[in-house]
C-alpha cells in the first residue's frame, strides 16, 4: 500500500492569474527611453513639439498593438477578489467627474505645477515610457 | 474651500491605492494586484489595444495638454 504523503500547500489565489516570464529592459532601451524623456520635458504643455513627443511613440505603440498578432495570454479572470480594485477606481472616477461637473480641481489641475518643474516633469516623462514597458513586456 | 477637499480627496485616493497595491503584495494568500488586473486587460488584443490607447490619452492630458 503506498504511503500518504501531504498534498503540496495550495498556491496563492490571485484571480487565477498565470505569471509567465518576463522580457529583461535592455540597457539601451533605458537610455534611450531616458533621453526621450529629458528631450520631451523641454516641451511645455499646450505646444506642437510636446504634442508630437507623445504621439510619436503613442501611435507606434498602436500600430504594433494592432498590426502584430500574439499568441493569447492566459490572463485569468475578473472575479470578487478584484473589487477593491473596482471600489478605488469607481471612487477615483466619481471624484474627477465631480470636479468636472463643479468647475473646480481635477486631477491633471492638481498636477500641472508638479509637471511645470523640469526634473519633476522629466520623472512623469519617465513614469509614462515605463508605462508603455509594463504593457509591451507582457 | 471646495478646491482644499477636492485636492485632498485626490491625494488621499492616491494613498488608497497604494494602500491597496501594497496589501494586495503581502497578503497570504496572495491578493490581485494592480499588474495582475493590467495582465487580465491584456490577455486579448482589443484588451491590449484599449489598455495601449488609454496609456496614449495619459500621456496626452498630462504632458501635451
Amino acid at each position: 500500500m503506498p504511503p500518504i504523503l501531504p498534498a503540496q500547500p495550495p498556491a496563492g489565489n490571485n484571480g487565477g492569474i498565470e505569471h509567465t516570464e518576463r522580457l529583461p529592459l535592455p540597457p539601451w532601451a533605458v537610455a534611450a527611453g531616458l533621453g526621450y524623456a529629458a528631450l520631451g520635458a523641454t516641451f511645455a504643455s499646450h505646444s506642437v513639439p510636446a504634442l508630437v513627443a507623445v504621439l510619436v511613440p503613442g501611435v507606434a505603440a498602436l500600430v504594433v498593438v494592432a498590426l502584430v498578432r500574439r499568441p493569447r495570454v492566459p490572463g485569468g479572470r475578473f472575479g470578487r477578489r478584484h473589487r477593491a480594485w473596482l471600489v478605488w477606481a469607481l471612487a477615483f472616477t466619481a471624484w474627477e467627474v465631480a470636479s468636472l461637473v463643479l468647475g473646480e480641481l481635477s486631477f491633471s489641475l492638481l498636477l500641472d505645477p508638479v509637471l511645470e518643474l523640469y526634473p519633476l516633469r522629466v520623472a512623469g516623462w519617465v513614469l509614462w515610457l515605463s508605462g508603455l514597458w509594463l504593457l509591451v513586456r507582457r | 474651500m471646495i478646491s482644499w477637499v477636492l485636492g485632498a480627496g485626490f491625494v488621499l485616493l492616491v494613498i488608497v491605492g497604494l494602500v491597496v497595491e501594497l496589501t494586495a503584495r503581502r497578503a497570504v494568500p496572495s491578493r490581485p494586484t494592480g499588474g495582475d488586473l493590467v495582465r487580465i486587460l491584456v490577455a486579448t488584443r482589443t484588451g491590449r489595444f484599449v489598455v495601449v490607447a488609454l496609456w496614449v490619452w495619459v500621456g496626452w492630458h498630462f504632458l501635451a495638454r
